[in-house]
Order: structure tokens, then sequence, then C-alpha cells
């Protein structure tokens, strides 16, 4: 008994803020060994906590005896005690017995305990009781009812209590942090970092809130709503960085709580990149059909952002073809299938550009200039009658690849095939052993294959002869020019 | 003279035999000398037709015992759990070996057992009877015991004024009585 005022004095001078006290569930013996009553509890509970008492309720300590598989309320063992003490932070558990409870016969016994839970300790107790005889004053005068006389009770009852030194720990204010949020967590050499930390104050507010940050020292908080605020400067130093917080109420008293982390970042996100499938052909890095590019990290990071882009070099070049931009990890991979919103683009030089961001906001460019091959658009074909048939010139322009493979078909305006010749490298010249009658139309077909493996097609174009010894038409070649 | 001397005599007698029926009956065996702190109260065994009064009892004994002796009592939580690990039924009574594992566990220079013995609540008449008593955790040695009964009436002092009509109140009453007639035999808690 003698030892709560010291105990309380001790937690005080020692900095310790646990000053709360869990409500159990009271036992009632008028219902039984296993009986609960929660409204005299409920009733206590709320007497301590008019009297200045931090106290967890009955109701939320029954959550907790339930989880632990705890069927009795009148007593505690040692781990369940020190349990519910770590979940509601309470040092104090309230036990308590109902002894008599009958409204009509105006019978109330009530047995309390308080149960020091740091060393296992009862440390206050107090019983009551009232009967019918209470209810009848000596000179009769009245009329008084059960709720008069229970309230009377429990005043009796929490009258003993060592008020002063409990109310001396309920006005000890206790701080919690019930959020923290640093913007930007990942931040670059001399960026400005603003800390806010919503934190929960039982009791009087701290005089002063100071964060301590990491590398670069004391700050002092503004108070903003149900914030406190702080703002700094990223120091010059890579890594991850402490932020404390640390609430000053007086000369003595103060909590320290660590409440987040803050990393600089100053390396940006180097990579190679790796253009997958372009073949280089003199020193130059060719591409066919589709564009994958893939990359490869010096040292892994996650990427926040993202921009992959095409520049076209004609026209002095930088014109931008396509830009796509994301946020978010970046692809092992990017895909692109050579086209615009505009339609496919045509062969040629372009720059390809890929642009990461980390979570700092470092960023990355690496570029690649390619020739895009898309289509066989620079195939020349000429036709000549001859007496013994007809004789293709084809020339290619403007296209880097290799060719090993070709094929050539003339048909039909029905769609049959009059002749198809194939062989391999690329064909300058072929020969139709095929009379030409000036009444029906011809078409042709190339097909080309390069070393890659992609075939290139130039599908049924209608076929202008020249007879041999009539000049050649100066314009074009016909087909190429409607294309 | 209405009355002889005789009869004087036989009204002094009864009168004090009486009160002395009323009051606890002590006995100091071991010896209340015997400097105890820490108290282990072993939960009471109940040979009553009550099924609640032994837990009545011995809730009222612990809080008497840390609010008006200044013992440091063993929480009931320590006792209940050490009874489970052991596998000691409620009511069972403890061996010494038992109380010697007890005071290993607990610290205990000390165990209060008790019985109660009869209990009854019946149209406002109240009437309960137990018997305690405090062993040394060292020695096994009986330190004291205490043989009480009452009943409501016994507080009854002008009409229906002051007579006890609550079981609970009535043990309270009696724990009163025991512990009082302990401390004039010389029994303290930690404080002296």
């Amino acid at each position: 008994m003698r030892r709560l005022p010291l105990l309380l004095a001790v937690l005080l001078l020692a900095g310790t803020l646990r000053a709360q006290i869990a409500v159990f569930p009271f036992e009632d013996l008028t219902l039984g060994l296993n009986g609960v009553n929660f409204k005299v509890s409920r009733m206590v509970a709320k007497r301590l906590e008019d009297m200045g008492l931090y106290v967890v309720y009955p109701e939320q300590v029954v959550g907790l005896l339930s989880e632990y598989r705890v069927m009795w309320t009148g007593w505690v063992d040692r781990v369940t005690a020190d349990r519910i003490s770590r979940r509601f932070d309470a040092r104090y558990i309230l036990l308590g017995t109902v002894l008599e409870y009958d409204p009509k016969r105006f019978a109330f016994g009530v047995s309390l305990r308080i149960l020091d839970v740091g060393d296992y300790r009862i440390v206050w107790t107090s019983r009551t009781f009232f009967s019918e005889e209470d209810k009848i004053s000596f000179l009769g005068i009245g009329p008084k009812g059960w709720e008069f006389f229970l309230a009377e009770a429990l005043d009796r009852l929490l009258a003993r209590m060592p008020a002063e030194e409990l109310k001396a720990v309920a006005k000890a204010p206790v701080m919690d942090v019930s959020r923290a949020i640093v913007s930007p967590k990942y931040s670059r050499p001399g960026q400005e970092v603003v800390c806010k930390v919503k934190a929960e104050v039982s009791g009087k507010q701290p005089n002063k809130v100071i964060f301590e940050v990491e590398k670069v020292g004391e700050v002092v908080a503004k108070r903003e709503g149900d914030f406190y605020v702080a703002k700094w400067i990223s120091p010059d130093v890579e890594g991850r960085f402490g932020v404390s917080i640390e609430a000053i109420w007086g000369k003595k008293l103060r909590k320290r709580m660590f409440v987040a982390s803050y990393y600089v970042d100053k390396t940006p996100p180097v990579f190679n990149m790796k253009l997958m499938g372009a073949v280089n052909i003199k020193g130059k890095l060719v591409v066919a059909k589709k564009m994958a590019v893939g990359l490869e990290f010096e040292r892994r990071e996650p990427i926040k952002r993202w921009r992959f882009r095409v520049l076209s070099e004609d026209e002095g070049g930088g014109k931008e073809v396509v830009s796509y931009v994301s946020m978010g990890e970046a692809p092992s991979k990017f895909v692109w299938n050579e086209e615009t919103e505009s339609g496919p683009i045509g062969n040629g030089e372009y720059v390809v550009e890929l642009t990461l961001w980390d979570r700092a906001g470092n960023s990355y460019t690496e570029s690649r200039k390619v020739y895009v091959v898309r289509n066989l658009a620079d195939l020349v074909v000429k036709a000549y009658q001859e007496a013994d048939g007809i004789r293709m010139k084809i020339k290619l322009a403007n296209f880097p690849l290799p060719i090993s493979d070709w094929r050539v078909a003339v048909w039909s305006e029905d769609g049959e095939i009059f002749d198809e010749k194939a062989g391999e490298g690329m064909p300058r010249e072929v020969k139709f052993s095929l009379k030409a009658d000036g009444n029906r139309k011809l078409f042709y077909t190339v097909e080309l294959m390069d070393e890659s493996g992609n075939w290139w097609k130039v599908d049924r174009k209608p076929l202008v002869l020249t007879k041999v010894g009539v000049k050649e038409r100066k314009k074009g070649s016909g087909w190429v020019d409607d294309f | 003279m209405i009355f002889s001397l005789r009869g004087w005599v036989l009204i002094l007698l009864f009168g004090a035999v009486g009160c002395a029926g009323r009051l606890p009956r002590v006995e100091v065996l071991g010896g209340t000398e015997v400097r105890v702190c820490k108290v282990a109260v072993i939960p009471f065994k109940n040979e009553s037709a009550n099924p609640v009064v032994a837990r009545m009892l011995y809730r009222l004994l612990l809080s008497k015992m840390v609010a008006e002796m200044d013992f440091d009592v063993v929480e009931e939580g320590a006792i209940r759990s050490f009874m489970m690990y052991e596998h000691i039924m409620p009511g069972q009574f403890f061996s010494f070996d038992l109380v010697r594992l007890l005071r290993e566990r607990t610290g205990a220079q000390a165990v209060v057992e008790g019985r109660v013995i009869e209990a009854e609540e019946r149209g406002g008449k109240v009437v309960l009877s137990y018997f305690l008593w405090m062993k040394d955790t060292l020695t096994g040695r009986l330190l004291w015991s205490v043989y009480h009964r009452r009943t409501g009436e016994d507080y009854r002092r002008v009409l229906h004024f002051g007579k006890v009509s609550l079981l609970s109140e009535l043990a309270d009453r009696m724990l009163d009585e025991t512990l009082s007639e302990l401390r004039k035999k010389g029994l303290k808690g930690c404080g002296r």
C-alpha cells in the first residue's frame, strides 16, 4: 500500500509516462463462479476516468482476453497481465469482484484490487457494501433510489484510492505517434524534406517538440493543426537516416520516439541499353520490323518513372516520332512495333532514347542511333519485253540488310501464276520465258529474305513492260510512283 | 436483593460465555512473532452449500491483507497458475513439498489456507463460519489458526439497526474481527 506513491514518483522521475489502467470486466459472484458484470466495471472505469486517469475500458480488455483464451476475469496470470500491459500501454490492471448485486433488495458489494504489472504486485485494494439497512436513513428521510445508492457506494469504494498520487501520474502527459509522413522519403542532396507527425497527446501538450534528424541535427517543429512539422535540407551523404521526435514538458520531462526514416540518394540509375535483334552493318545498327530494347543495370534500384522516345534524324534531327512516359517500375524489355498514331514510320535513321528516374528523382538517359528498316519502299523493278520473254531488272536502294534468298513471280489478272523464279543472294535480273499478250495485264511479286531471316515482300504489283528499242519513260518506274 | 449471589454469578457467567462465543477463536501456535511480509493466500476449501462463498471470503481476505495489514500478498493469478502447473484442484490442501515449491516460485514466506465450514443466507438471515490458518513456508510450521462463526443478528444494536443481512458484509466484518484479534496477538505485515 505504501509502495504505490513511491512507485509513481519513480515512474515520473524516470520519465516513464505509462499511467493507463486497464479495467477488467468484473467477476460477478451473484451470477455464479463464472459470472461477469460489465455494468459495474464500466461504472468504475468511468469514475476512474473522471478522476483524470487514462482508462482502458472492460470492452477493450475483453477482446484481448478472448484472443488469449482467458476464461476468467477475477484474476490474471503474469503473462496475460504483461500482454495486456503491452497492448494497451497500461501500467496497472484493475480487477474487481461483485459480491452482491440485487437492486430489489438494495444489496450491493464489490471488492477491487489494482495490480502493478511491472512487478506483478497488488498495490491497492478496496471494497464496499451496502444493503437495505443503508437505504433507510435514521430519520427516515428519503426516498433514495438504486442508482443513487450505487453512485454512493462507488464514491465510498474509490474514496480510499490514493487519488493525489494517481492524479499526479494521470497528469503526466502521454504522447504517442499515430502518423508520420516524410516527403519526399527519397531525396537528393540539397533537396528540402518535410516531415509531418501526428501525435496523440494525453494530458498537457508538450512545451516544445524537436525533431532529431540524423546527419542534420535538431530541427524545432512547428504546429500545423494536428501535426508537428519540420523541414530540413538533405545532406550530401547517401544512405538511410532516422528521424526521431522529442517532446519536452518543462525542464525534466522528455519523451523521445523514433518516427520515420528518410533516404538520401545522389546516384542515378545507370543502365546499359541493349538493342535486341539489331544487326551491326558497317558500324551501323540496323533494326528491322520490331524494335526491342533491353536494360542492364549496374546496380539495380527501384525506378519511379521512365520515358521511351524515338527521334527522327531527318531534317536536321531531333524531331520526336514517338514518346511513351509512365510511372512505376521500368519494364525489363521495351518493344515497339515501329508505328505511330499516323501509321508506320519510314525507313531511315532514328535515335532511340530511354530515360529512367529513381525514387529520389535522379535520372539517367541512354540513347542509340539506329537505322530502321520497315519495308521495301526503295525497290525498283523494270521489266522489258524481249523476243524470247520478259526480263526484269531489280534494284534495291536504302536497304542495308544483306539479302540471302529471293523469289519473283509473274501473275495474271485472275491470280494465275504464269511463272516463278527463286534463288540466293540479291537478284539483279530475272528472266521469264513468257510471251506477253498486249491485251492482258500482268502482275509481279518480289519476295526477299534478309540474313536475319526476315521476309520482305512486294505483292502483286502491275508489271509495266517496256519494249526493247523503245525509249524508257523518264518519269519513274510506274508502280513506284503509285507507292 | 432480587437475585441471590448465586444468581448474579450465573448471569455474569452466561454473559461472559455469550460474548466469548462471538469473538474469533484465535490459536497462536508457531507464533505471530515470526516476521512475515510476503504471503500467499491459497483459494479456500468450501464445505458449505453456497458455491461462491469461499471465493468471496478469499477475495475479501486478499483485499484486507493488503489494505489493512500491509502484507505483500502474492497475486491470485500467480497462485492459480502454480496450481494449474502442479495439477492441484481448488480446495485441495497443499503438502509441505508444495508449500516449499510455492515459496521458491513466488517468494512467499507464509501461506494462508482456509475452509468455509458453514454459509447460509436465507430471508435476510445470514450465518458464516470459517477456519483459517497460516503456515511458515520454510519450516511448514503452523503459525496461527482462527475459527470464527457469526450470524447477521450478532451485529444488531437497536431495533433493526446494525443487523447484517448480506453474506459478503458479514464475511467482511468477521474478517475485520479476525485480523483485529491477530493484530492484538502481535501479527503484523511488512510495515511492522
